[in-house]
């Protein structure tokens, strides 16, 4: 059953405060001696006051300049963090695209660079027959090589590329 | 912020800036640090239970409260923003980590050496008991209307309640609270 009283919140502050009864009036000291609620109210308050002022005394906090310092160091790193995001997520996009467009160009490129290399063996080896059994197997090994070819391309754009990309991860890191 | 290293030193002198990024200058920050860190330490320690977490919670509510840009009516406000921000970091805790029990804050409350009447002692003892066998929001509801002598608006507000709803949540609390005293009591 539900017992509560009007006049609960004004004992509490008189009595965590450290006021009751000295600084109470008196109808509400004898308010206080027939009300079960106000009873237990005070009774409470004055065992947290007494609890708080105790414990009060002896919580040992960080001196205020050292939490300053403390939140405005991270406050920095984390807005310097914060401003680099964006970098960092536009190298990863250039990088990606990057490498997509080298194997985008090697795919679309690779047909017509095959057949122009046999269309140049061929040429050679029409123009003089007797080279032929020379230039024949310079063209075979043109068109075999040409992946190794535009592999090696691709590395020569890709590598100062992975070069920043890692210089600059290794810089964040330090941060 | 975990331990610091000769690098965070060195960027120190760089520091001054940071007047510029809270809403607060350093010697505002060190008044209102001064009037508010033991009792927002207390609440904290009380309210979740374990003192090493009320260090922890104590760095973290001024850090939120320094980085939001909002404008307070008056120190009343501000001193009601700061609560409400440990008392939110008290929840994420306590929704992150729910087992957690923590250390006892009974360290705090008993020091037979400081206190020469042995039944005072004995009463904060069992107070410290009694509040490790409540629910959190209960701890924190008690601790703010009888150690705080918070309002019930000011407890509503704080914890995110509706004052209705708390009157009643506040009365099951006290008698769940007294029930335990008495038990303590009783049991000595």
């Amino acid at each position: 059953m539900r017992r509560d009283c009007a006049h609960e919140p004004e004992v509490a502050a008189l009595a965590s405060a450290g006021r009751w009864p000295q600084r109470a009036a008196p109808e509400m000291i004898a308010h206080v001696e027939n009300c079960a609620a106000c009873g237990d109210v005070a009774a409470l308050a004055l065992l947290f006051g007494a609890d708080r002022d105790a414990a009060l005394a002896r919580v040992s906090v960080p001196p205020a300049g050292q939490v300053w310092w403390r939140v405005a160091l991270r406050a920095r790193m984390e807005d310097a963090q914060t401003a680099t995001r964006p970098v960092s997520w536009a190298q990863g996009v250039t990088g990606a695209c990057v490498a997509g467009a080298a194997c985008a160009i090697g795919a679309f490129t690779w047909p017509s660079l095959k057949s122009t290399a046999a269309y140049a063996g061929s040429l050679i080896a029409g123009i003089e027959p007797r080279w032929l059994d020379t230039v024949a197997p310079l063209a075979s090994l043109a068109g075999a090589s040409l992946p190794l070819v535009l592999g090696a391309a691709a590395c020569t754009i890709l590598a100062p590329l992975l070069v920043l990309w890692f210089a600059l991860a290794a810089e964040r890191g330090e941060k | 912020v975990g331990e610091l290293t000769v690098r965070d030193i060195e960027r120190l002198g760089t520091l001054d800036e940071a007047e510029q990024t809270f809403a607060m200058t350093e010697e505002a920050f060190r008044r209102f640090y001064d009037e508010t860190s033991r009792p927002l330490w207390l609440y904290l320690a009380r309210a979740s239970g374990d003192a090493r977490l009320a260090d922890d919670l104590l760095q973290e509510t001024y850090y939120r409260f320094l980085r939001v840009r909002t404008t307070f009516a008056d120190d009343e406000h501000r001193r009601g923003y700061l609560f409400r921000i440990g008392t939110n970091l008290i929840k994420d805790h306590r929704r992150r980590a729910p087992r957690h029990v923590g250390g006892s804050p009974e360290a705090q409350a008993a020091d037979p050496v400081e206190s020469a009447a042995a039944d005072r002692v004995a009463r904060r003892i069992d107070l410290a008991r009694a509040m490790e066998r409540l629910k959190p929001r209960e701890r924190s509801m008690l601790w703010l209307a009888y150690a705080q002598g918070c309002s019930h608006a000011e407890i509503a507000a704080l914890l995110g309640l509706r004052t209705g709803s708390l009157k009643a949540l506040l009365f099951r609390a006290r008698r769940r609270l007294t029930r335990l005293l008495g038990d303590g009591e009783a049991g000595r």
